[in-house]
């Protein structure tokens, strides 16, 4: 609980129905970027379920999911099956929908969020299966109308422990489940796009006249987005504590409900169950041949995967010594990461340093120009150059600034800007004694004040050195000459 | 001309002498199909098929046309066409125009054969008899008051009748090799995953075989080559290098140990099917083949299993025909009403019984005991078929235990009409290939000899079957 505590305890669990980031559908060649086009326009017989077509798996689609169990620390079992889901419903063509019953092709993985306390905590995941996603109902003046440009659609459905004790915590675990599935290239998850719909399963605990009472809970099905996952959890289980107090059915009632959630009205409300079908009557998909995963499969997957983000995170602090916040901005975008890591390697070391342009420099002129890091003409390789230059003395940090202006704009390398604009710093002794000599002979007041034990005005006559030598100077050396002069 | 030539090499050599034309063969096709007095056609499809035969004639004339080019052939019409009407003999498709061809009829268009129409069965494939088509009744040729079998009863009689030179069927339970038998022609039933399911209206998806009817098994054969192969849209064919089926066909049965399954000469068996089948096997044996008598233990189990599993793919593979998207719709008061009234007065009682069996079996509670447990039997059978077959290169048992019986005997009695498909069945459960031969007469109607081979050996499937039909020599062609 956060803020003002409730009065019980609450128990979430979460089936999260994703679409893989695959080009073509689950079953048949179909595009599967359905989003926006005009309906019934990615049909073919498989996914408009005609007669006689046969589905024929996507191999890509499996590789995806089985991805995504190994990003999720899951299992692969040795054995799995598609199986028939059967109900019927105008979405659905062929009066089932291809699913998986009992044997998933992930089992038992987990992920870990930030627990309300602040510490790490992990919420398990029961499974992570595949199955096929229906058409869409759109109503209008006419009657109800299908479109079966998503029929087909391969989905991961994620089904979480009730490890979740509260909306935060929900959200951090879809969040941190978001960023993974991302990550790992398996999905793209435009929650906009209905890249991902949640069901949500919410009871409540607490004691009553020393008893533990913990009624049965409430699905809430087809979330959307975030927010309307927060508020419908917040809504159903202040429901369900009103509607025990008031001694309603949730007294004796013994299985769950499932309900909707109006975002318009703020509230859940029942929902009829889909055609009474409590049974679906599953039976293996006779179409499909059973599946057994080759341990070379799964090695070479897992050995393509990316690093986790809350991975690479702890990596980059532990081994870089970066703060959490500039970890946290670098991780936050799979290029941004490997572009910092390659800059590093491009400077030989001073991971702060570059981390500090890319997280600066790099990440406002991206931001500006609303470009991505892949297209900008900065290269790892010249943040790399540019760190090393600052630090051999070539450039000050100033002019590595304005270095990095000109390389934006024209994609030169560091050293060639230098050059052309003339930005190397002088460390030249003659070059700047002579710049010494006439500040001193300028701020005789400024002098006496420093000799009268008052050191910090050193830094402001350094800058009036600087600024006489058009800031090329390289001020260490400026600094020493001055105190020598003076001192 | 005014017979179709009998058999498939009858026909092409016919055509390569230019004694005849594919244009010519079809049209006396198209002739005795809209003769037909025996209900087996469903549609002929004239246009389509005249412009096929040109088409093949332009081949045959290049001089490098495959065999069955330009040769008349029935398809059941379970199996889809691309623009022409796919019914299953249901009302609950009728009308139905299929946007794709099935990929045997593809492969057969490939090979320059040329469909004549689609052929009359029960409906979707369900029952022994033809006697469930919502468009009538098919009678049998060699006598018009019995059934022909069934499912494929039409594609049966069109070869027995001389009104194609092949016919394709489909094969659940013995929907092809019964039919056969009781009709005298030849019926294959290919091993599960040789020919492409994809574009044929589901049945019973682990058990739907397509396959062809031929007077000869020469004809079958060179059907099956062209049938046979990898299919990209059915995830359940297997990839195989292609083979030849005819090379063996002349090998005869000399020193092959052909395996007679003692529970398939059970009580109830007609007298007369028996005696045939007795003399065939002694015929073989004088041929050269050794007989061994194998055991199948779990044969009384078949029917159970296939009764359990058939029904159960069944009621989830006619899920689809809900009145939404095509075929009959009948319009209710709300959707539930309108599922009820489209499906109601959509499917026959034979179909709507199977389905209530179907939905019963994969029920919460009744799965474990049903679906489960009839998985379970059926791996056994498989074992058994396959213990056998490490002792023998075949099976000889008979096909059907009864001939033709009289339309309407049976049809109240679904039990009865079930036990129709004890031999066959089995078959179906552990994916083997079968070929039913005419095997002589009893009071006058054919009884059919089955042959069954281990998985894939279509090959030896064939040779044995060559040989009895040289010892047997050729049926008579129906009236
Ligand atoms: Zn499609």
């Amino acid at each position: 609980m956060t803020g003002t505590a409730a009065p019980y305890a609450l128990v979430i669990g979460i089936e999260c129905h994703v679409e893989l980031a695959t080009s073509s559908k689950m079953f048949c060649g179909c595009a599967a970027r359905w989003f926006g086009a005009a309906p019934n326009t990615l049909v073919c017989p498989v996914c408009l379920g005609l007669p006689g077509a046969l589905p024929v798996p996507n191999r890509r689609a499996i590789e995806l999911a089985m991805t995504a169990g190994l990003a999720l620390h899951c299992e692969v079992p040795a054995h799995t099956k598609f199986d028939r889901k059967n109900y019927l419903y105008p979405d659905l063509p062929k009066g089932y929908q291809i699913s998986q019953y009992d044997l998933p092709l992930n089992t038992a993985g987990w992920l870990e969020i930030a627990g309300d306390d602040g510490r790490p905590k992990r919420i398990r995941i029961t499974r992570a299966h595949l199955e096929e996603d229906t058409g869409s109902l759109h109503h209008d003046g006419r009657g109800t109308l299908v479109d079966f440009n998503r029929s087909g659609v391969p989905l991961l459905e994620i089904v979480s422990e009730p490890d979740i004790s509260s909306a935060r915590e929900a959200l951090r675990y879809l969040e941190s489940l978001r960023e993974i599935l991302i990550f790992a290239g398996v999905a793209e998850f435009r929650l906009e796009e209905g890249g991902a719909r949640f069901d949500v399963n919410v009871s409540i605990r607490f004691d009553e006249g020393g008893e533990t009472r913990w009624p049965p809970q409430s699905e809430i099905k087809n979330l959307n987005s975030f927010r309307a996952l927060e508020e419908a959890v917040a809504y159903e289980s202040a429901r369900l504590w009103d509607e025990w107090h008031a001694g309603g059915d949730i007294r004796t009632r013994r299985t769950k409900v499932t309900v909707g959630w109006s975002p318009e009205r703020g509230r859940t409300f029942p929902q009829r169950q889909k055609e009474e079908v409590d049974d679906y009557r599953y039976f293996p998909e006779p179409d499909l041949v059973p599946l057994s995963p080759a341990p070379a499969d799964v090695e070479r997957l897992r050995a393509a995967l990316p690093e986790m983000p809350v991975e690479q995170r702890a990596r980059f602090v532990r081994d870089h010594g970066l703060s959490e916040y500039d970890a946290r901005v670098l991780v936050s975008d799979r290029a941004l990461a490997s572009f910092f890591e390659d800059a590093v390697r491009a400077a030989g070391g001073e991971p702060k340093q570059v981390a500090n342009w890319v997280t600066g420099e790099l990440l406002r002129y991206l931001k500006e120009g609303n470009g991505a890091v892949s297209a900008a003409k900065v290269t790892p390789a010249h943040i790399g150059e540019l760190v090393r230059i600052v630090k051999d003395g070539t450039i000050s940090n100033t002019a590595a600034k304005e270095a990095f202006a000109e390389m934006w704009v024209s994609g030169k390398a560091p050293r060639d800007v230098v050059e052309s604009k003339g930005l190397a710093q002088v460390s030249d002794e003659v070059q700047i004694r002579a710049a010494v000599d006439a500040v001193v002979a300028e701020n005789d007041q400024a002098i006496a004040t420093y000799r009268a034990g008052k050191p910090q005005v050193l830094g402001a006559l350094v800058g009036k050195v600087m600024k006489r030598m058009g800031g090329k100077a390289n001020p260490a050396v400026v600094t020493s000459v001055l105190r020598e002069r003076i001192g | 001309m005014n017979a179709l030539p009998r058999t498939g090499r009858e026909a092409a050599e016919l055509l390569r002498a230019r004694e005849t034309s594919a244009s010519e063969l079809t049209d006396l096709a198209i002739e005795r199909a809209r003769a037909d007095t025996h209900n087996a056609w469903l549609l002929v499809s004239d246009d389509h098929a005249r412009a096929q035969a040109r088409a093949a004639d332009l081949r045959l004339r290049a001089g490098d046309a495959p065999p069955l080019c330009g040769v008349p052939w029935a398809c059941k019409d379970i199996i889809g066409t691309k623009g022409i009407e796919t019914t299953a003999g249901s009302r609950i498709l009728d009308g139905y125009i299929p946007s794709y061809s099935a990929t045997v009829v593809r492969r057969l268009d490939a090979a320059g054969a040329v469909m004549i129409g689609k052929t009359n069965l029960d409906e979707f494939a369900m029952g022994s008899s033809s006697e469930n088509s919502a468009f009538g009744p098919v009678k049998n040729p060699h006598d018009a008051t019995r059934v022909p079998g069934g499912s494929s009863g039409g594609s049966a009689v069109a070869v027995a009748a001389g009104q194609a030179v092949f016919s394709l069927g489909t094969d659940t339970g013995g929907s092809i090799r019964q039919p056969a038998a009781l009709c005298g022609v030849v019926g294959v039933k290919p091993t599960y995953g040789r020919v492409s399911r994809y574009g044929v209206v589901a049945f019973a998806s682990s058990l739907d075989q397509v396959g062809p009817f031929a007077n000869d098994v020469e004809t079958a054969a060179i059907v099956c080559e062209a049938l046979f192969g990898v299919d990209e849209n059915d995830a359940t064919t297997m990839a195989l290098p292609a083979e030849s089926l005819r090379e063996g066909l002349s090998d005869g049965v000399k020193g092959l140990r052909l395996g007679v399954p003692r529970e398939y000469f059970i009580e109830g068996m007609e007298p007369g099917v028996e005696r045939a089948v007795r003399a065939a096997l002694a015929a073989l044996e004088r041929e050269g083949a050794e007989l061994v008598d194998v055991s199948l233990p779990s044969t009384d189990h078949g029917l159970a299993v296939y009764y359990i599993i058939q029904p159960a793919e069944a009621s989830a593979n006619l899920a689809r025909y809900d009145g939404v998207r095509y075929g009959l719709r009948v319009a209710g008061s709300d959707l539930a009403d309108t599922y009820r009234r489209t499906r109601g007065e959509g499917f026959g009682p034979e179909v709507k019984r199977r389905l209530i069996l179907g939905t019963y079996a994969l029920s919460a509670g009744y799965y474990d005991a049903y679906y489960s447990k009839a998985q379970k039997v059926r791996t056994l059978i498989k074992r058994e078929f396959d213990e056998a077959f490490a002792k023998v290169d075949a099976l000889v048992t008979p096909t059907s235990p009864s001939v033709a019986f009289a339309i309407g005997a049976k049809v109240n009695d679904p039990l009865t009409m079930y036990l129709n498909d004890a031999f066959t069945l089995p078959v179906n459960i552990a994916g083997l290939p079968g070929i039913s031969v005419p095997c002589g007469t009893s009071d006058g109607l054919p009884v059919g000899l089955q042959f069954i081979a281990g998985s894939y050996r279509e090959a030896t499937l064939f040779r044995v079957a060559a040989a009895y039909e040289r010892i047997a020599g050729p049926m008579e062609v129906a009236a």
